[in-house]
Formats: structure tokens, C-alpha cells, sequence
């Protein structure tokens, strides 16, 4: 099985402290794998020095082949990384068709429309919705605009950044059943979550993080939720 | 414990450094062109003076002011029709009132009345300017600037414009200079170790996180804002004995870039201010070696221009390549003790 | 009555300059946080490429000159100067866009003189028309029309155009935009372009009163622009049109019924109009929603 994306011994310095240190992770096609980790430990960094939002003091990113390190973030995006970030960052001023257009804008005008009928019947809400204020949806709607917004750019691969974050149990599970519908309909899926059973029980494969370092990882089958929280909580002593 | 006691030990030390380090400059300039060295001196000293005041609230506060010039202009008319002679006085300034046509004060006794009339001006709008940050507290005060030409050049009756005020005494010596340069070094160091200027530090850092541990930010950005703007007045009131005419155009956003360029060529410290201003100070005596006017392929251009466009070019520069300027965040009395950190760092990590 | 009706067209062709000079001030601060000050040498720019093309009739063709002009000069900046100060802090954006500015200006002294030079304006210009029984200066119907027009096209191009949406999401989230593919580079591109035009009709609007530009023409404009834009709240593109409508109004209403001892005070009185909205309105009158969220 070939890996689509692979990261290599990547360091994420922020005014020369490390947040990531020299992490390297693999994920292959039609795979869903989970990183895991207390907060601090360096997993948002970790996505965003993928997408190139924070620039890689040493390592490599290579996407589909390609060593995309030196690539922008638009271009990362075109190549087929898409990330739906912490906290959803809705953009208020667009109306909810314009968040998702925005979102396939590269794309040709049959492909945006297309992939607009599949995001609808994903989520019939944003269909009903189409002309509202992207602030004025429910937290649990905004995320589903979120995830639907990162999907219209016809991701390769779909990294999901704490999706669960500042929402009702109820509506935490709403989520995680598009995420599985997502993953049923064959999307490749790098997702990062607190709740580690949560992460564990979707997932094929998970990355445990502590302290900008990878400190376990493989086959969720052969970790155990309570072992990482332990792992996670004694950090110091694993170092 | 004792270090709280006394912490006036430090701007004490720091202001003996650099008022040591100003002397020594003064007189190897002294020394080395004893004959053309003394209105370049004074006019450097009237600088330093200037970018020290405006130092004490753009440097602790980090936001931008293009309004401090407004202040030299006040402190500067405000000398300027106090110690003009009442003799000349009665002819240029006949329509003004009474006594300001009588009045005679003593020099010091004209920069400490400058000092207060700013301080209380500043103070008035600064009520209103403080609340502002960043962009808007930059565009705000450039407002400021504006509006204070504007009110001089309407006017006439005291400030002559459109007129030039003349008449002038020239009082301001460089030994006076350089005693203004002291003083506002050792207020802007004072200052910086002061509880309000503590305050302000943490608050550049985050002022909310300020604010949320009971620092009323506004009040020392006030107090700041209203110090910085007495100490740039007196500048002014130098500068006007100093050329000895004035008018409100000598006071607009060309000469705010030349400071402004002082204090960020330096890096944004007390230090860097006097550092900057006699950086920048050399910089522009070389470009006046150049006489006259230039000749570039038929298109003639004057000296004054080439000053211009190679101190904004300086300041392009600086900004792209240099953002914190040449020394940087610390003062240079921190120096010493900063390496000493930094070496004992080093051996700590190494053990 | 037709006192007021006049004093209204003066209020709101006045208002339509400043609007036009706080709007592209306003596009290119929401999207890169830059306080352009070299805007006011856009506009000048436009002033001396109207003068270079003395003796066109064709006034649209004149307009157009200008218009040019400035989005060119727009554009060069962007790609000389700022894109190299795109992660930089404010103060160093701020500052260096003043020393363009002050590079342009002294650039002006030296290649076109300090003295004015004079515009030539088509005719029609200081012609007054009967308007709803009043007599008005054509010109300002035209700035009026125009301006209009201008902000019109201006909305559709925001509301419509996929550029004009990717222009809106990067003024909120300029990050975010980037992650959903729209091209950083196309986006500032867009913002100074648009900043440009916008510069260069205000300066043909701007410069027909007196008829003359020199080297530092555009500074009035600039700064009756920086106060709408302060007023409107930083980033706020309808606060700064309403802003700029606000202050030519309140300008004309200072002129027109002042004594005449005041009038020359008129500038002091707005930036005092400004401080006191300072303080009641830390920020502005419209503030910007998605930023004040």
C-alpha cells in the first residue's frame, strides 16, 4: 500500500521554542488514522506544518509523491490537502453557499457543482441554509459547514482538527457519524482528537504525541485507550 | 529586597553611561573640527532631546505616534514668543495681547513653561488618544499633527504665520543642549523602571493578561503619552532659540519621518535613541557634503531631495532587513548583565 | 429650499471623494492590515498622468488615464515593497509605507517641479445645470453619478465575482482563505488593484475643483480619508463609505453655516468630531462585525 502522505523528522519551532521534534508519520490511501495527545502536545502544529501554515525548521512534508516542503498553502490545497481547522473559523461575512464555493473555487464550474450536490446530500442542512450568515448556524451545523467546506476542494486527503471541540455530547455524536459516513464513502482521514477512545475506536491506525514527539503508535487494535492516557498523563517520565 | 529599594540605581547608571558616551562624542567631534563642529552639535543634542521624549511613550509603549512633532511646534512657539525681545515684540506681535508682548522670562524659566503648556495640551487629548492601539493610534495622531499646523498657521496674531516668527534669541548653546539631552535621559530611564513604565512593558507583551492582574493600562499610557510630549516641548523651545525664526511648516510629517527613523534605526530604547539620532545625524551631515544640486542625465537634481529619498530609503531598509534595530530591545547598560545570563546559560547547560 | 438642496449636492460630492479614498484605504487594511499612507501619492500619480494627457478631449479618456495610473503604481508597491514586508509588524508596514510615500513625493518635486501644473478639464466641468430648479455645479452631479456607480459595481464585484468572496473571506481569516485554496498573491493583488482605481477616480474628482496638481496634492484627501476610515472602524468597508459621506457632510455643513471666523478651523473641528467619536466608540461607528467577534 503506498502512502500518500508521508512526514519526515518534521520540527516546528514558534521564536526558537520547539512545538513539534522531529516527527515522521505515514498515511496510505483509503486509511483512517488518529494522532492522539494531551493539549500542548504539538498535534495542531503538526497539521499545520502539513497544510504549511507554519513553515518546517527541519524535515520534510512529501504529498502524493511530491515533496511539497517548499509549496504554499494554496498550492498544498490544489495538490488535494484540505484541513478543517480548530474551531471551525466560519467565515461570518460570507453567506453559507459562499463559505463552500470558496471552498471549490479552483475548480472547474461542472466540478463545483458537482461536488456541491454530493456535500448537500451530505449534509441537507447547508442545502436549506444556503443564503444564511455562516455565524448564524447552530455550533454543530457550523461544523458540518466546516467539514463540508474543506470536502468542496476534492480532497486527497482530509485532515480533521479537533471537530468535537466546544460542542454538546449530542451533538459530538451528529458529527462523528458524518465523519464515519465519510469514511464509508472512502476519504482518506487524518483526524486529531482529545478524546483518545473516541480517536481510537474510529480509527485504523493512531500516532500518541507528547511533548512534540510521536511516543507510541500502530494498529489501534493493539493500544489501549487507558495505557496512552497514561502514557500522556506521566509524559515526564516517559521522556 | 534592596534591589526594589533601590531602583533608581539603574536609570542612575544607565543615564552616567550614556551622558559619558554623549561627552566623549562631543568633544572628539569638538576636537576633530573645532571650528564648523558647534550648530552641528547642537542641533544633534536638540535631537536627542526630541527622540528620548518621544521614546519614552512610543518606545515603552509600542505604539506609533506621528503626533509628537505637534508638541516640539507648541514648546518651540511657546519659547518663541517669551523670549523674543519685547522691543521686537511690539512691532511683530502688536495684535497679540498684552502681556505676552511684555513678558520676559529667563530661558529655563521659558522651557519649564513650554514643558507644562504641552504637557497639559497632551494631556487634553490624550484623554481620547490612549484608547487607541496600532493602526488607529497611528492615523489618529498623524490627525494630531495636522490639526496642530493648521492651528498655527490660523494663528497670525501670535505666530505671525503664514508669516515667519523672527527674532529670536539664539540661547540655546550646545552646552544648554546637551544638559536638556541629560535630563531627558535620565526622566526617559526613570521612566522605563517605574512602576507605570513596567506597566506599560507588560502590556505591549499582552494587554489583556495586563489588565486581567489589575494593570490600568490606559493610566500609564496616559502618564506616558503626557511626560514623552512635555520632554519633546522642550526640544521644540531649544530648537526655536536654536534657528532663531520658525514657521508651522518646519513641523510636518518630513521632519517626523527624520526622528521617527532616529528612534527605529536605533531599536526602539533609550539607548537607541541617542544611538539612532547620532547615526542618523551622520548619515545626513555626509549627504549635505554634497552642494548645490546634481546632475543625473539632464534631470537636475537638488541636494535637499537626495537627503530626503536616501533617509526614507534608510527607513525602508531597516524595515525589511533590520525590524528591531541596531541594538535591538535592551538598553546598553543591560548589556553586561544580559551576556553574564547568557554565559551562565550556557555553562549550565553544559554541566 | 434651494440653499439646502445645494448645500446637500456640495455635502454629498464631497463626501463621495472621501468615501472613495476611505474604501480603498479600507480594502487593502482589511486584507493585510497595511495603514497605506503612499496612498495619497496614488492619488497625486493620477493627478500628473491627467496632467501628462492635457489637451485630451475625451474626458472618460482622461479619467481613465488616471485611473491607470494609480492601479499601476497600486500594483508596483504591492510587488516592490510590501510583499516583502507581508509577515512584518505593523509599525514596520506603517513606516515604510510613509517612506514610499515620501520617496514618491520628492520623486514628483524632482521630475515635474514644486510649482502646480494645470489640468486641463473639459468645460462642462465648471458649468452649473438647473437641477430641480436649482442651480448646481455639474460637476459635482457627475461625482455624485459616478461615485454611485463606481460603489455599485464595486458591491457586485464583492458579491458576485469569485475573487470579490475570496477578497471578502481573506479580509476575516486570512489564513483560513489560504487553506481553502485562494491564492494569497491574487487576493493583495486584487486589494491594491482595486485601492488603485479607487484612488484614481477620487483624484479626478478631487483635482477639478482647483484644476492644478503638485507633489503633495493628495495629502488632504489622504488624511480626510485616514479619518473616515478611523471613524467607520478600521477594516469596515461600509463604515468607511459612510464614514467619508459623514465627514463631507459635516465639512460642508461647518463652510456653509459657520461664521465665517470658524471656517478656517474646519479641520480641527473634524478631527475633534474625531476624537470624541474615539471615545465613545473605541471602534468606530460601524464596527467591522467579524472582527469585533
Amino acid at each position: 500500500m503506498g502512502h500518500i502522505l508521508s512526514v519526515e523528522n518534521v520540527t516546528v519551532e514558534y521564536h526558537g521554542v520547539p512545538a513539534v521534534r522531529s516527527v515522521s508519520m505515514e498515511v496510505a490511501e483509503g486509511e483512517f488514522v488518529s494522532i492522539v495527545g494531551a493539549n500542548g502536545a504539538g498535534k495542531s502544529s503538526l497539521l499545520h506544518a502539513i497544510m504549511g501554515l507554519v513553515p518546517a525548521a527541519a524535515g520534510s512534508v512529501t504529498f502524493l509523491g511530491e515533496d511539497v516542503t517548499a509549496r504554499s498553502t494554496e498550492s498544498r490545497v490544489r495538490r488535494g490537502l484540505a484541513l478543517c481547522p480548530e474551531g471551525r473559523r466560519i467565515f461570518g461575512g460570507l453567506t453559507v453557499a459562499e463559505n463552500l464555493r470558496l471552498g471549490g473555487a479552483h475548480c472547474s464550474r461542472a466540478t463545483l457543482e458537482e461536488r456541491l450536490a454530493q456535500v448537500h446530500e451530505l449534509f441537507p442542512v447547508l442545502k436549506e441554509k444556503a443564503s444564511a450568515g455562516g455565524t448564524l448556524l447552530s455550533g454543530g451545523q457550523q461544523q458540518q459547514l466546516a467539514i463540508a467546506r474543506a470536502l468542496m476542494s476534492g480532497p486527497r486527503l482530509l485532515l480533521l482538527d479537533e471537530p468535537s471541540q466546544g460542542l454538546d455530547p449530542q451533538t459530538v455524536a451528529t458529527v462523528f457519524e458524518s465523519i464515519s459516513l465519510l469514511r464509508e464513502r472512502g476519504y482518506t482521514i487524518l483526524l486529531v482528537d482529545q478524546n483518545v477512545s473516541r480517536a481510537l475506536s474510529y480509527a485504523q491506525r493512531a500516532y500518541v504525541v507528547a511533548g512534540g514527539r510521536v511516543i507510541k503508535q500502530g494498529p489501534t487494535s493493539e493500544l489501549a485507550a487507558s495505557e496512552i492516557e497514561d502514557a500522556y498523563l506521566g509524559t515526564a517520565s516517559v521522556l | 529586597m534592596s534591589a526594589t529599594l533601590r531602583w533608581w540605581r539603574t536609570p542612575l547608571a544607565g543615564t552616567l553611561l550614556l551622558a559619558g558616551l554623549l561627552l566623549i562624542g562631543v568633544l572628539a567631534f569638538q576636537a576633530f573640527d573645532p571650528a564648523g563642529s558647534g550648530p552641528i552639535l547642537t542641533r544633534f543634542l536638540i535631537s536627542v532631546v526630541v527622540v528620548v521624549g518621544i521614546q519614552i511613550f512610543m518606545g515603552t509603549s509600542g505604539i506609533i505616534s506621528f503626533g509628537h512633532v505637534g508638541f516640539m511646534a507648541i514648546g518651540a512657539y511657546v519659547v518663541a514668543i517669551l523670549i523674543t525681545p519685547p522691543t521686537i515684540k511690539a512691532t511683530s506681535l502688536d495684535e497679540a495681547p498684552a502681556f505676552l508682548r511684555d513678558v520676559s522670562p529667563d530661558f529655563i524659566v521659558a522651557l519649564l513653561i513650554a514643558f507644562l503648556v504641552t504637557a497639559v495640551v497632551a494631556a487634553v487629548v490624550g484623554v481620547a488618544l490612549v484608547r487607541l492601539t496600532g493602526a488607529a493610534a497611528a492615523i489618529a495622531t498623524y490627525g494630531l499633527l495636522v490639526i496642530v499646523q493648521n492651528l498655527l498657521s490660523n494663528s497670525g496674531t501670535i505666530t505671525l504665520a503664514p508669516q515667519t516668527f523672527y527674532g529670536i534669541p539664539a540661547l540655546t548653546t550646545m552646552w544648554w543642549a546637551f544638559a536638556a539631552a541629560v535630563a531627558a535621559i535620565l526622566i526617559a530611564l526613570l521612566f522605563r523602571y517605574s512602576r507605570s513604565g513596567i506597566a506599560l512593558e507588560a502590556a505591549r507583551a499582552d494587554e489583556l493578561a495586563a489588565r486581567t492582574s489589575g494593570v490600568d493600562v490606559q493610566r500609564a499610557r496616559l502618564l506616558a503619552w503626557t511626560l514623552s510630549a512635555a520632554i519633546v516641548g522642550v526640544g521644540g523651545g531649544l530648537y526655536a532659540a536654536f534657528i532663531q525664526a520658525l514657521s508651522p511648516a518646519l513641523f510636518g510629517l518630513s521632519v517626523t519621518i527624520v526622528y521617527l527613523t532616529m528612534l527605529i534605526f536605533g531599536g526602539s530604547t533609550v539607548s537607541g535613541a541617542v544611538v539612532g539620532a547620532a547615526g542618523i545625524t551622520v548619515i545626513t551631515q555626509m549627504l549635505d557634503g554634497i552642494q548645490g544640486s546634481v546632475d543625473l542625465g539632464g534631470l537636475t537634481v537638488e541636494a535637499a531631495h537626495i537627503t530626503t529619498i536616501v533617509l526614507a530609503l534608510i527607513i525602508l531598509l531597516v524595515m525589511m532587513f533590520l525590524p528591531g534595530g541596531l541594538l535591538g530591545r535592551w538598553e546598553l547598560h543591560e548589556w553586561p548583565g544580559r551576556l553574564r545570563l547568557r554565559r551562565r546559560d550556557r555553562t549550565e547547560a553544559a554541566s | 429650499m434651494s440653499d439646502v438642496v445645494q448645500q446637500l449636492v456640495n455635502a454629498l460630492s464631497l463626501g463621495s471623494i472621501y468615501a472613495l479614498v476611505a474604501l480603498g484605504l479600507a480594502v487593502v487594511f482589511s486584507v493585510l492590515g497595511l495603514v497605506n499612507f503612499a496612498h495619497a501619492q496614488l492619488i497625486t500619480l493620477a493627478g500628473y498622468a491627467m496632467w501628462g494627457l492635457s489637451g485630451e478631449t475625451v474626458w472618460i479618456a482622461l479619467l481613465a488615464g488616471g485611473v491607470v495610473a494609480s492601479a499601476l503604481g497600486a500594483l508596483a508597491l504591492e510587488r516592490l515593497v510590501f510583499v516583502r514586508l507581508r509577515s512584518a509588524s505593523l509599525a514596520a508596514m506603517l513606516l515604510a509605507s510613509v517612506a514610499v510615500g515620501i520617496i514618491l513625493q520628492t520623486a514628483f518635486q524632482i521630475l515635474f517641479g514644486a510649482e502646480p501644473k494645470r489640468i486641463d478639464y473639459p468645460a462642462w466641468t465648471g458649468e452649473t445645470v438647473n437641477a430641480l430648479g436649482v442651480r448646481v455645479q455639474l460637476l459635482d452631479l457627475v461625482t455624485i453619478v459616478t461615485t454611485g456607480l463606481l460603489l455599485a459595481a464595486l458591491l457586485l464585484f464583492l458579491r458576485r465575482t469569485v475573487m470579490g468572496v475570496a477578497l471578502r473571506a481573506a479580509a476575516e481569516d486570512f489564513s483560513m482563505a489560504r487553506l481553502m485554496g485562494v491564492r494569497a498573491g491574487a487576493v493583495v493583488a486584487a486589494a491594491f488593484a482595486v485601492s488603485g482605481v479607487l484612488a484614481g477616480v477620487a483624484a479626478f474628482f478631487w483635482f477639478a475643483s482647483s484644476g492644478i496638481v503638485q507633489p503633495d496634492g493628495g495629502t488632504v484627501p489622504l488624511l480626510k480619508g485616514f479619518i473616515a476610515v478611523v471613524i467607520g472602524g478600521l477594516g469596515s468597508l461600509s463604515g468607511a463609505v459612510i464614514a467619508g459621506f459623514g465627514l463631507g457632510a459635516l465639512e460642508t455643513l461647518i463652510q456653509a453655516y459657520a461664521p465665517g471666523s470658524v471656517t478656517p478651523y474646519t479641520d480641527t473641528l473634524v478631527f475633534a468630531v474625531l476624537l470624541i467619536v474615539v471615545v465613545l466608540r473605541p471602534m468606530g461607528l460601524v464596527a467591522s462585525k467579524s472582527r469585533a467577534a
